[in-house]
């Protein structure tokens, strides 16, 4: 059995950066270090940023497994008794019909609707769990990304907490690395 | 690193993929793609224009008579939802069952299943008669009573299931696109630091990208979340997708018709779908990546791929069509097997032989590599299985219903040059709006490709 506690940390959020340092690294490798270290030497607050979802991301981020799982699981039981008790209270208390001798309550001629009403709410709150927990949505298209090509080919790790830039370069050692303050990123010289 | 990664590896950086693939988007269309829409723009507008009539002067216009209530608008709605399943084969149960080569056609194959479905959305809406009434379909409380659908008919089961469909498909292929957004906002994003943004359609195409890709950022907690989604969507997309085509064939399965009334339609139906599916993404694939210069990422090895699995699925297609003879056969019922020699030899006797011939023959040329590598071939073929496949729903509907238990109420279904109309625009509107989705969305998954590079480099111990 899961624990309560195990569950609420795998509803785990979207922490977005508002201070600190970002540090860009050439590479997904790279990356799993730095955050590695960034743990190991720990800072509380931190994500890293990256083009690609890279294996081993859950490890370095001290996190033991997303529980969207259980979100799916609960729409997905929602929706089969949603429309389970619909349809009863349709075919049987509001306006019962006999269809084919059949008894008003004829449950197996329901389970396709069941089936696709179980799958339509758990598909739905799934994705709307994504989009709460990693705070996305329409209100959101204005966030200004906090490394700027993380999205194209960048790697980076975001250090939330109070810590100087020299110890930001202790933590990284001999991981290759550039500093930035967040929201001071040199976006100019971007790109191509 | 398995064996599968030196196959499908491009060799290639973040930007050249990221280049490759966004750039033919960046550019004016050219003359090929234009002249391609507006034939297929013109299309759709005679079929919204025919649709249009039929709404006036009603479903008289069409062939459909007494005994062959379901003519062809039937027909082309089956085709158009099967058409649709290869698109969540390739996204859900590839995925599954980790297939690589999938990466590639995954997003392309998943914007036709929704133009697909959509297309076929539009049949029953046009076929039930009075269209403005067609919100009854829906179990809303009312004031007709309330009167309320029945739920259990696999009609009203259709509803629910191509509804959900429709919706979660849907979905499913925007989460896809959203990190894939993200990327084309932000490589615009430095256009417009660098001053080569003016243009007031580029702004637009700016402000289209940002307000979609809802502030995703890349950002790790994010893409555990979303690692996650992907893998629970596939697990629901698949028992979906079987029971959609499921449910269509239970709309013919639970009426006592002769050659309808068949406990192998579920199956049979589901791998017909997946067959002409499957025909439809390589005809699809092999104009796009000659069209957009992606022959590295949809190569031959993947066409290949999609040719074996033609080849399995024809397979299962002519063991359905040898099994209902023998069903009926065996059956001792001599309305079940008139309709089966009706269909060797009545006069629909040319459906069932193209079909035949399309179906049956023509995958089997697949067993050889030299040919199921040969990019004209497999488009051929493509072309063909596709004929056939609609064939197969035309035998199956207008044969069956034509001559049933009465020979008296025995009827030949013509269809009107409106019917025809109506199936040629419908190509037009689906390739219109595929036409317009390559144009304006990345039609490969950049953020997946991305990722099996990574992997690769990082299996490598290059780590760049």
């Amino acid at each position: 059995m899961v624990s309560i506690k195990e569950l609420k940390e795998g509803l785990f959020s979207y922490d977005e950066p508002d201070k600190g340092w970002i540090v860009d690294v050439d590479s997904a490798g790279d990356m799993l270090k730095g955050a590695e270290n960034v743990k190991k030497a720990g800072v509380k607050r931190f994500d890293t940023f990256s083009p690609f979802p890279v294996h081993g991301l859950e490890k370095v981020l001290g996190i033991k497994r997303s529980w969207l799982t259980l979100i799916t699981l609960i729409a997905g039981i929602t929706g089969a008794s949603f429309g389970l008790s619909a349809i009863y209270y349709i075919d049987v208390i509001d306006y019962p019909v006999i269809f084919g001798g059949k008894p008003y309550f004829s449950w197996p001629a329901y389970v396709p609707i069941l089936f696709e009403l179980t799958i339509l709410f758990a598909a739905f709150a799934t994705v709307g769990g994504v989009l709460k927990m990693g705070k996305l949505g329409l209100s959101k298209t204005h966030r200004r990304p906090p490394s700027p090509l993380a999205t194209c080919d960048m790697f980076s790790i975001w250090i939330g907490d109070d810590i100087s830039k020299e110890e930001v370069k202790k933590i990284m050692g001999n991981i290759n690395h550039k500093i930035h303050k967040l929201d001071a990123h040199p976006l100019e010289n971007g790109y191509e | 690193m398995s064996a599968s990664t030196s196959i499908y590896s491009l060799n290639k950086t973040n930007r050249e993929i990221e280049r490759d693939i966004l750039s033919p988007m960046e550019k004016f269309p050219g003359k090929l793609w234009w002249f391609t829409f507006i034939i297929n723009a013109g299309l759709m507008l005679m079929m919204l224009g025919l649709i249009g009539w039929t709404f006036v002067e009603g479903l008289g216009l069409l062939g459909i008579n007494t005994p062959v209530s379901w003519g062809l608008y039937i027909v082309n709605f089956v085709f158009w939802v099967g058409i649709g399943h290869a698109g969540t084969l390739i996204s859900a149960i590839l995925y599954l069952f980790r297939q690589r080569w999938r990466t590639t056609i995954n997003r392309a194959a998943e914007a036709m299943t929704i133009f697909a479905v959509m297309t076929a959305g539009l049949f029953p809406l046009i076929h039930v008669g009075r269209p403005w009434m067609v919100f009854f379909i829906f179990p809303y409380p009312n004031e007709r009573g309330p009167l309320w659908v029945n739920f259990r008919s696999p009609l009203l089961w259709d509803v629910f299931a191509i509804s959900t469909y429709f919706s979660v498909s849907l979905i499913f292929w925007y989460m896809g696109l959203v990190p894939d957004l993200a990327n084309m906002r932000d490589r615009m994003k430095f256009e417009h630091v660098q001053g080569k943004i003016s243009s007031f359609g580029k702004k637009l195409k700016y402000a289209f990208v940002r307000i979609l890709s809802i502030g995703w950022v890349g950002s790790g907690k994010t893409w555990i979340h979303y690692e996650k989604m992907v893998m629970v969507l596939a697990s629901l997309a698949t028992p979906l997708v079987l029971s959609v085509h499921t449910v269509v064939s239970f709309d013919f399965a639970t009426s006592v018709i002769p050659g309808w009334h068949a406990t192998i339609f579920p199956p049979y139906f589901v791998a017909g779908a997946i067959y002409s599916g499957f025909a439809m993404v390589m005809t699809l694939m092999i104009i796009t990546r000659k069209a957009f210069k992606l022959e590295a990422y949809i190569s031959i090895k993947h066409l290949e791929n999609m040719g074996i699995i033609i080849l399995v699925t024809g397979m299962m297609v002519s063991f359905a069509y040898t099994m209902e003879f023998v069903f009926a056969a065996y059956s001792a019922n001599a309305v079940e097997q008139y309709v089966f020699i009706n269909r060797l030899q009545g006069p629909y006797a040319w459906a069932f032989w193209t079909m035949f011939a399309c179906n049956v023959v023509s995958p089997h040329f697949m067993w050889s590599k030299k040919l199921r590598t040969n990019i004209v071939v497999l488009f051929i073929i493509s072309i063909v299985v596709n004929i056939g496949m609609w064939f197969e729903r035309f035998v199956i509907v207008i044969t069956s219903l034509h001559r049933d238990y009465i020979p008296s109420s025995w009827e030949m279904f013509i269809p009107t040059w409106v019917d025809w109309g109506v199936l040629v625009g419908s190509f037009g509107f689906f390739f219109f709006w595929f036409l317009l989705f390559v144009r304006t969305l990345p039609s490969i998954a950049i953020a997946e490709v991305k990722m099996d590079e990574g992997h690769d480099q990082l299996a490598k111990g290059m780590g760049h």
